[in-house]
């Protein structure tokens, strides 16, 4: 066993289910009602 | 609205949410710092779909995103959305029932604590999200070399402090597939 991943508070496998929940529904429906905005391209390390 | 771009948010947001919410989690003591990130995560997603690439590379590119997200609200620059009753109570349940890991592991997670911001991230894309040198290149935006040379390093700074803590290294992973 890896030790080490006794250190993260949590795995990815103890999430399942977590993207149907109401926290990910309000969360993505929240997003999605925002138009996007045109963004001029730019590289992934300067976009926040 | 674009009902193709939302579709294809959609999928990439279902795929990949539970990815993200672990990445942060692992990262943030508070369930209210968690939530900014993934939240931030997936907003500028959906504002840079176009640079959003399909299939398994999203989970990677997700992971730059939150990283750097992360890196902002360490130095306060993060912008904090105003997070649904929903949101918060899923991510204030999931802490409350974290195991607790301090006692047990107190040493290794000390000397854990003790290396640098960039070394436990390399150990922890190894250890927590399980990629390997090309998929960390991919996320840190640098040479498989590169990673392949810090984490080495990362390695030996960690086996020093375990070392110097008295904790045995073997059965550690800290190598990349």
């Amino acid at each position: 066993m890896n030790e080490l991943q006794h250190l993260a508070r949590v795995r990815d496998e103890d999430l399942a289910g977590q993207a149907s929940g109401a926290g990910a529904r309000a969360l993505l429906a929240s997003i999605t009602s925002e138009e996007p905005a045109a963004e001029p391209a730019r590289d992934r390390k300067s976009v926040v | 609205m674009d009902d193709d771009r939302r579709t294809r948010f959609e999928a990439v947001y279902q795929q990949t949410y539970e990815h993200i919410l672990g990445y942060a989690m692992r990262r943030c003591d508070s369930p209210e710092d968690a939530a900014d990130v993934v939240a931030e995560t997936f907003a500028i997603a959906w504002r840079r779909m176009d640079a959003l690439p399909p299939g398994r590379a999203s989970r990677l590119w997700l992971y730059g995103v939150a990283r750097n997200v992360l890196a902002n609200h360490r130095r306060g620059q993060a912008r904090h959305r105003n997070h649904s009753t929903e949101l918060d109570a899923d991510l204030a349940d999931l802490y409350a029932h974290s195991p607790e890991t301090s006692v047990e592991l107190g040493a290794i997670a000390r000397a854990f604590e003790q290396l640098s911001e960039d070394d436990r991230e390399l150990i922890s894309l190894v250890a927590w999200e399980g990629l390997d040198r090309a998929q960390i290149a991919t996320v840190l935006g640098c040479s498989r070399n590169a990673v392949r040379i810090r984490l080495h390093r990362a390695r030996k700074r960690f086996s020093k402090a375990l070392a110097a803590a008295g904790v045995t290294v073997n059965h550690l992973i800290m190598e990349s597939a």
